[in-house]
C-alpha cells in the first residue's frame, strides 16, 4: 500500500489526494486569459486605428484651416464695390497698384480670386484665362461654397466648406466682410 | 494571478481608452468654435461699419438686437451668445465691449472681445 502524505502533513491514500492544479482548472485559467488577451488586442487595434483616423483627421484640419484663413484674410483687405465675379463657386476681385508717373498719380490692377473646382482649392490669378493657379488644396473638397449675404450695405462672405476624410465629413464655415467698404 | 491582474487593469483601462479618443476630438472642436465666434464678430463689424444711414452703425451695436445668434446647421452642436457693455456711456471715451462666446459640450468656451468705437462724424 503506498501512502502519501501532502505539504499540510495530511495523509493521502491515493495519487488523487496530492496537492496541485486538475486539467480543468488549468484549462478554465487558458480560456479566461485567453479571453482578456483576445479583449485587449482588439481594443489595442481598434484605438490604433482611430489614433490614425485622427491623426489624419487632425493633419485634414489644419489644412482646411489655413486655407480658410488665407482666404479670410485676403477677402478682408478689398472693396465689395470691387467684386467683379461672385458664385457659389468662386469671388474674383481686383488688387490694385497704386503709383505715380509723371506727377499724377495712377491705379492699375490685377484680379485674383478664390475658386472651388472640382474637389480641389485653387487661388488664382486672371492673365490669361485665369490660367495661373495656385492650388492651395488639390483634393478632398465637395459641396463647398460661397455665399454672399448683404446686410445695412455692407456685403459679408461667408465661406462653407465640406471635406470628406475616410468617408466622414468635415465641416467649416466663417464670415468675413471687406473692410474697405465700410468705415 | 495574470487573469487577476488583467481583470483589475480592465475598466482603469477602458476609461483611459474613452478620455483619450474624447480628447483626441478636441481640437477641431475648438478650431470650428473659434471660426463660429470670428463669423459672429465679423457680423458684429459690419453692423458698425454700415453706419447709421443703413440702420445699423455704432448705436445699432447692442446686446439686444444680438440675442438669438446660434449657429445655423449644420453647426447646432455649438452655442453663441454675445454680450455688450457699454462704458462711459454718452461721455467723451464712450466704448463698447463685445464679447462673442461659443460653447460646446466637449469644450471650454471660446471667446473673443474687440472693443468698438464710434467713428461717424469724424469726417
Amino acid at each position: 500500500m503506498v501512502v502519501l502524505q501532502n505539504h499540510a502533513g495530511r495523509c493521502c491514500n491515493s495519487l488523487r489526494c496530492e496537492e496541485g492544479f486538475t486539467i480543468i482548472e488549468i484549462v478554465v485559467v487558458i480560456v479566461i486569459t485567453g479571453l482578456l488577451a483576445g479583449v485587449f488586442s482588439q481594443l489595442l487595434i481598434t484605438s490604433i486605428d482611430i489614433y490614425t483616423e485622427h491623426n489624419l483627421r487632425k493633419t485634414a484640419h489644419i489644412d482646411f484651416r489655413r486655407a480658410f484663413d488665407m482666404t479670410l484674410h485676403d477677402v478682408r483687405e478689398y472693396d465689395l464695390n470691387e467684386w467683379s465675379v461672385t458664385s457659389a463657386s468662386q469671388v474674383l476681385f481686383n488688387k490694385y497698384n497704386r503709383f505715380r508717373s509723371w506727377g499724377s498719380i495712377y491705379y492699375s490692377h490685377i484680379r485674383i480670386g478664390y475658386v472651388f473646382s472640382g474637389d480641389g482649392f485653387n487661388y488664382r490669378r486672371d492673365e490669361t484665362n485665369w490660367n495661373t493657379q495656385y492650388p492651395i488644396i488639390r483634393d478632398g473638397i465637395s459641396s463647398s461654397s460661397f455665399n454672399t449675404a448683404v446686410s445695412g450695405g455692407v456685403p459679408r462672405i461667408t465661406i462653407a466648406m465640406i471635406a470628406y476624410v475616410n468617408g466622414k465629413p468635415m465641416r467649416m464655415r466663417s464670415t468675413v466682410y471687406p473692410r474697405m467698404s465700410g468705415q | 494571478m495574470v487573469t487577476l491582474i488583467l481583470t483589475i487593469a480592465f475598466p482603469g483601462i477602458i476609461e483611459m481608452y474613452t478620455t483619450v479618443l474624447n480628447k483626441s476630438h478636441d481640437a477641431e472642436v475648438i478650431s470650428i468654435a473659434e471660426l463660429l465666434a470670428v463669423e459672429q464678430m465679423e457680423i458684429i463689424k459690419a453692423d458698425k461699419a454700415a453706419g447709421s444711414a443703413a440702420g445699423l452703425g455704432y448705436a445699432y451695436i447692442s446686446q439686444a438686437n444680438y440675442s438669438g445668434v446660434n449657429p445655423s446647421a449644420p453647426f447646432n452642436a455649438w452655442s453663441r451668445t454675445v454680450t455688450v457693455q457699454t462704458y462711459n456711456a454718452g461721455g467723451t471715451f464712450e466704448y463698447k465691449l463685445v464679447t462673442v462666446s461659443v460653447n460646446h459640450d466637449m469644450i471650454s468656451a471660446v471667446v473673443l472681445k474687440t472693443i468698438l468705437i464710434n467713428h461717424e462724424g469724424l469726417g
